[in-house]
């Protein structure tokens, strides 16, 4: 470290991070599904005078102080005050741990917390069931869809009888639920976009257990044995919906221990290029990623989009990747649909109009579920939104780069993306046209100021997509970026580390600088100060608190 | 998911193949097709059917210029394309939906060429009117020559598909052809391991279909020599020219499934290149 680093930086920066957009669905026997956003620390307990519940609770089973959700360090952790009927975790019953109530769990995606009065055989018909996720919207509506006395119950888009769903990428005849002497179990209809159960793919068909989380494009439906809820995401190709950025929640998780890369061959020599990365990428998070030379910026990129593969290496990624709650790797070849690509250097038919492109796009993924009336406007809606109009019916090979990036844009807009990344879409322009055509790339995934001053999104659904950006001039559009990722090369390893994750005025203070382009003369060992490791240890200490 | 999914691509495909032919000049392949069958049965054509040699050389010559047709239609077509098909394989494209487009699309391409080839073949050589299969050969010589050029194209979208670039692929279409044209029995008499190579070859089957339907083991072609020497007279038929129903059916047939094994390799080759992308 040198002496100005050090003078510059005597305490360890500590940015409280906001809590987590998590959410607790709450089922109450005869009442409608709620959807609670957590807030940091909240209680939980039976709606009664003089007692300050954050999540109130109808069921007489459940105590007036029954328990309480402590948020530490990113973490939430459930613990039952001692409540007279107690709470079970996954199942299992908490027991009292001292005079204050039980020892406090942590939740994570799919918990399960219930309060009970007997045995889990015979549930109460005043149980209530808790699920604990980072994947639910705030006040989502969710409707109760009983199986009682069905034997067959389809599920498809707008489908009259059954459960009949609104998301514009559920096929008409999507799945079927099939009673059977075993339980009841769901079965894919040769549907468009699949459906995965517990974040795995079902090919066929799938004995369904209670608590199952069944995923069909954006919606969920969780089977609780004797009924179905499920999050109505109601999304039309022409959706124009808005984003509540306050009703966020996470799009990709990120826990890289390691991405290892080799030259594709028997005898190659494999590298270290990036390791212990953790992060949560979120629903309108536009995010710039920052790094020297060699900092791992686009093999980051590609070990979170499924390229674990090219010509020139295969990447081996140790950890996991987690999008829209499903395992990435596990479950690639559904998701790989929901990620944007926008390379730095795209190969185009270049003798096809812009319009014949991302017509074919759309009729790869949606033809056969839509109209082509239908997929004709929706195409003509994604055109305009990108400002493609002049140039629709013009060859590939005769316009800009950049407009051939927001055509490649459109392609994927067409579909259901939820998670968009650019590789340097910016180089090769001027200063007036790296800003346009940054307003232009991100449209799909950015929030607009609209007159209330509220946060707006534009995407193609109601979830609100996001994106990740490397780009060698942030500076001109700072202010679009909501977060920033910087990526330091390490000189103990020679691997790239996360040196930064957050909103972009704390990045400036963190790294003590005025301007985003700073950060990398910071961190740089080539031609910078040389700083990496110092942030990388700095951010690793202020993440530990 | 999957199969109906993959059936309905492939009509995007074909219109989108018809456009880049359309905007990309690729009727240019037409042209060529009509240039090299002039060039061919201006050369061989006064000959044919006068002599075993000379029928039988004809035959060969037609057969080369179909497949140097065919190869030439597709050889570089999937190959410069690899990155933009990675691209869309992971927005959802089917793999085997794209070469069946290509497939397709040629089937059409192909019809068009061999029927320039036959037309100028007509034109040019007097073909004996009685076939194989029914009184009228021209029928049979159109099929035979349509899988010929068809098998050859789909056998270019294979080496397009397995080559990582159009240099690679150019570099690649002589030493095929080499082997088709050397593979056919007609150059030299083929032994052992040979043999055996040569079941794989458009050449060979499709020498194999044209000689049965002219009939090259009929007396009423003589050989050259036996036109000054009379008494010369060729000792024992060629099995592979046998003018029955069984050959030219078992000839297609391999020709059919030679096609359908360079479709399979290339729908693995693609997906083997794109996994993991």
């Amino acid at each position: 470290m040198n002496g100005t680093a050090a003078e510059n930086n005597k305490t360890v920066y500590y940015a409280p991070a906001p809590p987590k957009p998590a959410t607790m669905l709450i089922l109450e026997n005869g009442k409608e599904v709620r959807v609670v956003q957590l807030n940091g620390d909240m209680r939980i307990g039976r709606d009664a005078p003089g007692y300050c519940n954050d999540i109130k609770l109808t069921s007489g089973i459940a105590g007036r102080n029954h328990g309480e959700l402590i948020y530490l360090d990113g973490v939430y952790y459930y613990r039952d005050n001692n409540s007279m009927n107690g709470t079970y975790y996954n199942g299992a019953k908490l027991m009292p741990y001292n005079e204050k109530g039980t020892k406090a769990v942590p939740l994570h995606d799919g918990d399960v917390l219930r309060i009970d009065r007997v045995t889990l055989d015979k549930p109460h018909p005043d149980a209530v069931e808790m699920i604990f996720s980072t994947a639910f919207l705030p006040d989502e509506k969710w409707t109760r869809f009983p199986l009682n006395g069905m034997q067959r119950v389809p599920v498809g888009r707008n489908c009259g009888e059954g459960i009949s769903l609104s998301d514009f990428m559920v096929s008409r005849n999507h799945a079927v639920l099939q009673r059977t002497g075993a339980g009841w179990k769901i079965e894919d209809q040769h549907s468009q976009n699949g459906l995965a159960v517990n974040g795995e793919i079902v090919t066929k068909e799938y004995l369904l257990h209670p608590f199952d989380v069944i995923r069909i494009a954006n919606t969920t439906l969780i089977f609780l044995g004797n009924e179905v809820i499920f999050n109505n995401v109601s999304s039309d190709l022409h959706s124009r919906a808005g984003f509540d950025y306050n009703k966020r929640s996470v799009v990709m998780r990120v826990n890289i221990d390691e991405v290892i890369a080799r030259r594709p061959g028997v005898f190659t020599k494999k590298k270290t290029l990036l390791k212990d990365i953790s992060l949560d990428i979120e629903s309108g998070d536009f995010t710039l990623i920052l790094g020297g030379a060699g900092a791992g910026k686009s093999t980051f990129i590609k070990a979170i989009t499924g390229q674990q593969r090219s010509s020139e290496q295969i990447l081996d990624i140790r950890g996991e990747i987690f999008l829209d709650g499903m395992d990435l790797y596990r479950n690639l070849r559904m998701l790989k649909h929901k990620i944007g690509i926008v390379p730095q250097y795209a190969d185009y038919r270049m003798q096809d109009t812009v319009y014949h492109t991302i017509m074919d796009a759309a009729r790869t993924k949606l033809a056969g579920e839509y109209s082509l009336k239908e997929i004709e406007q929706r195409v003509e809606d994604v055109i305009e939104s990108m400002t493609l109009t002049q140039i629709r019916d013009s060859m590939l090979g005769v316009i800009s780069g950049g407009q051939r990036k927001r055509v490649q844009v459109a392609i994927h807009a067409v579909g259901d993306i939820s998670f968009f990344t650019y590789d340097e879409p910016d180089s090769g322009l001027d200063v007036a046209g790296r800003v346009d055509q940054m307003k232009q790339l991100i449209k799909p995934i950015t929030k607009e100021e609209s007159v209330d001053n509220s946060m707006q999104l534009r995407p193609c659904s109601e979830i609100g997509n996001a994106g990740l950006m490397i780009s060698h001039y942030p500076d001109d559009v700072a202010h679009m970026y909501k977060k920033v990722i910087v990526l330091a090369k390490s000189r103990k390893d020679d691997a790239g580390h996360l040196a930064f994750y957050g909103d972009v005025e704390n990045a400036l203070s963190f790294f003590g600088v005025k301007r985003l382009s700073e950060i990398v003369m910071e961190i740089n060992y080539e031609g910078g100060k040389g700083r990496g490791d110092e942030f990388i240890e700095k951010f690793e200490q202020t993440r530990r608190g | 998911m999957g199969i109906i999914q993959a059936i309905r691509q492939i009509p995007v495909y074909i219109g989108k193949n018809f456009r880049l032919f359309r905007n990309q000049k690729d009727w240019k392949f037409i042209i060529i097709a009509a240039v090299i069958s002039l060039l061919v049965c201006s050369i061989v054509g006064e000959d044919m059917f006068t002599t075993y040699e000379a029928t039988k050389s004809g035959f060969f010559a037609i057969i080369s210029a179909a497949i140097w047709i065919g190869i030439f239609n597709s050889i570089q077509r999937i190959c410069k394309e690899h990155d933009t098909i990675t691209s869309e394989y992971r927005t959802g494209l089917h793999l085997s939906s794209y070469i069946l487009s290509h497939v397709i699309f040629d089937f059409f391409l192909c019809l068009i060429q061999t029927i320039i080839l036959l037309g100028i073949c007509v034109w040019f050589i007097d073909f004996p009117e009685k076939g194989i299969l029914s009184d009228h050969a021209l029928p049979e010589y159109f099929v035979t020559l349509f899988l010929v050029v068809w098998g050859s194209d789909i056998m270019g979208i294979m080496i397009s598909s397995v080559a990582s670039t159009p240099n690679v692929a150019m570099t690649a279409m002589p030493f095929v052809l080499i082997l088709q044209l050397v593979m056919s029995g007609v150059l030299f008499e083929l032994k052992g391991a040979a043999e055996h190579i040569a079941n794989i070859t458009f050449s060979k089957w499709g020498m194999s279909a044209l000689g049965s339907i002219g009939d090259l083991n009929s007396e009423s072609l003589p050989l050259k020599m036996s036109l000054v020497f009379p008494q010369v007279t060729r000792l024992e038929s060629e099995a592979a020219y046998e003018a029955t129903t069984e050959n030219l059916m078992g000839a297609w047939g391999c020709m059919m499934l030679i096609g359908l094994v360079c479709i399979l390799i290339a729908i693995i080759s693609l997906k083997i290149r794109n996994r993991g992308s």
